[in-house]
């Protein structure tokens, strides 16, 4: 009951100016409300993070050009996701066979390297982080939005605008490329 | 891999997502994004919109024109020309002309107030001359040999005026989709998918045209018939500078779409110095349905749906050289004249017209006397030239 009515006064909150006409401090508090989840996810899709940046503000204009559009403020969340989504995967297409280094991870791990592991515990990192760097932009996006974000099928379905067959399809064809990979690596 | 190693590979690959995690938005980016509805719209945001608005007004104004340019399409060519005569026949007891071979004493079909061109009830022994029929002015008749320019045109349209401009249509249309977002560029792309559709069945699906019968109509004189030779052969002989009929026969279009028979083609029709025969008219068999053979011309041919029979008849001047009556094959002249066996035919399918070839059983020749007989230049007739049919 609290939970309900606390939501309800954020969700006035939100959608109120939208009523008023002030668009703009609307859609402010709507990005700036996932913006941190935005940021994960284009961050770690891209892996890059300046990229990642570059990618939330292309996506961030985008959705402001179509927010006059946008009638349900309720089904900004996933409207948004959506955007970024194909914003991530323009960008993931455009790169092509460029290889990036993220510079800002490997910057963490040198801060804080990692406990000492097993070779075979190392080697397994390697390998599974291997094989995500060499998935395509669509099997990518999908093992992030799944593994990463919890997201269902459908709602994967709905953020990449693909059907659910497509999307268990590509999801089982990169587990069995990771699976593969890994294995190799074991050997 | 068992189940506890997908599982396990589950982990580790949650494992690697983590550790990719970045953590929060920087506030740099924060302080980036917040402020994107402060931004004026670019100059490229501005251009875009330009060009949206231009792409969108063309779009509309391309529908409408496609829908107006498809839709609003002449009919027939019909010339302004006072008719100076008519010359319309009626041959009492007369039978349908037809390449049937039945033979001029054929029973009519039914009694008719309408004129017929038919052959009369004359039977020439083998190897003689055949004879002129004369023509019998009907000054009731609906069918009117001196009408020039109906049913005919000089070139028929094939369509590839109305293609353009819905292939012009179609890009505008793509590119308005192209250039707007999210689901309003449906409408457009539906459009233009749907016009493309349009255009491509009504441009190949497969259209023929088939006839069967025809023959001599105004001036029918038979062939000497050699010996064993079962079918009758008949002429159309009019004299120089004189209307000739001939009876296209029972023309069908085989389509599994609607198929409308617009014109036919009349070759040569704008040459006021061609001394050859000529095309001047295109009219209708009083049997609309071809079952009963051809009774002669009622109606000028106008766009006439071909899912059934209908028996067409073509009108002409011979030329000023034509012989004539005294034509007969085994003189064959000092030349000829022919426009062959060949029809070409314009049709419309959907609403976007088309140009087809329809074989005749027959050619249309004629042979030429020189010198020309009667004169051109001292002919009163009306200056148009004619022909002559042969089976």
């Amino acid at each position: 009951m609290l939970g309900s009515l606390v939501g309800d006064v954020v969700e006035r909150e939100v959608v109120r100016p939208i009523a008023v006409g002030d668009r703009a401090a609307a859609f402010r508090r709507l990005v700036d409300r996932g913006l941190d989840s935005a940021y994960r996810l284009a961050a770690i899709v891209l892996g890059d993070r300046t990229e990642a940046e570059d990618a939330v503000h292309d996506a961030v204009i985008a959705a402001w050009r179509g927010f006059g559009g946008l009638r349900d403020s309720d089904a900004f969340d996933a409207w948004f996701r959506r955007i970024l989504v194909n914003v991530c995967r323009d960008r993931l297409r455009a790169r092509g066979r460029r290889r990036i280094v993220d510079l800002g991870r490997e910057l963490v791990e040198s801060e804080h390297p990692i406990q000492a592991d097993t070779a075979e515990t190392t080697a397994t990192r390697d390998a599974v982080d291997r094989a995500l760097d060499a998935l395509g932009a669509d099997e990518r996006l999908i093992v992030v939005l799944r593994y990463h974000a919890d997201m269902t099928v459908p709602a994967i379905a709905a953020a990449a605008g693909i059907p659910e067959g497509t999307v268990k399809s590509r999801l089982h064809r990169a587990m069995e490329r990771l699976r593969a990979t890994i294995e190799e690596a074991e050997r | 891999m068992t189940e506890p190693d997908d599982t396990r590979l589950e982990h580790e690959l949650r494992d690697a997502l983590d550790r990719r995690d970045p953590g929060p938005a920087p506030l740099t980016l924060r302080e980036r994004v917040l402020r994107v509805p402060n931004e004026p719209p670019t100059r490229a945001d501005k251009g875009r919109g330009a060009i949206q608005a231009v792409l969108g007004l063309a779009a509309v104004v391309a529908l409408m024109v496609v829908a107006v340019g498809v839709s609003g399409r002449p009919g027939p060519a019909v010339s302004s020309a006072t008719p100076t005569s008519r010359a319309a026949l009626a041959t009492p007891g007369g039978s349908p002309a037809t390449s049937s071979g039945a033979p001029p004493s054929a029973p009519e079909p039914a009694p008719t107030p309408f004129p017929t061109v038919s052959a009369p009830p004359y039977s020439p022994k083998p190897g003689e001359t055949p004879l002129p029929v004369s023509a019998t002015l009907d000054a009731g008749a609906s069918f009117d040999a001196s009408l020039d320019g109906v049913g005919v045109r000089l070139h028929v349209d094939d369509g590839s005026g109305e293609r353009w401009l819905i292939g012009i249509a179609i890009c505008i249309l793509a590119a308005f989709a192209l250039t707007i977002g999210g689901r309003r560029r449906i409408l457009p792309a539906v459009a233009a998918m749907a016009l493309t559709l349009w255009v491509l069945v009504a441009t190949f699906v497969p259209v023929v045209l088939t006839n069967s019968g025809g023959g001599g109509g105004l001036y029918v004189a038979y062939a000497p018939k050699p010996v064993g030779f079962g079918e009758d052969v008949l002429y159309e002989v009019a004299p120089a500078l004189q209307a000739f009929a001939f009876n296209v026969g029972d023309v069908h279009a085989e389509s599994i779409l609607p198929v409308r028979l617009e014109a036919v083609e009349a070759p040569n029709w704008n040459f006021e110095d061609f001394v050859a025969l000529k095309y001047t008219a295109a009219w209708l068999d009083r049997e609309n349905s071809g079952s009963g053979g051809s009774w002669g011309p009622v109606a000028p041919l106008t766009s006439t749906d071909l899912s059934g029979f209908h028996s067409i008849w073509i009108v002409g001047r011979a030329g000023a050289c034509s012989p004539g009556p005294v034509y007969y094959p085994n003189e064959p002249g000092d030349g000829w004249t022919g426009l062959g066996s060949e029809l070409t035919a314009e049709i419309n399918v959907l609403g976007i017209p088309r140009r087809v070839a329809l074989q005749m059983r027959f050619s249309v020749v004629e042979p030429n006397s020189v010198p020309c007989a009667p004169d051109r230049s001292t002919v009163s007739a009306p200056p148009l030239p004619s022909g002559s049919s042969a089976p």
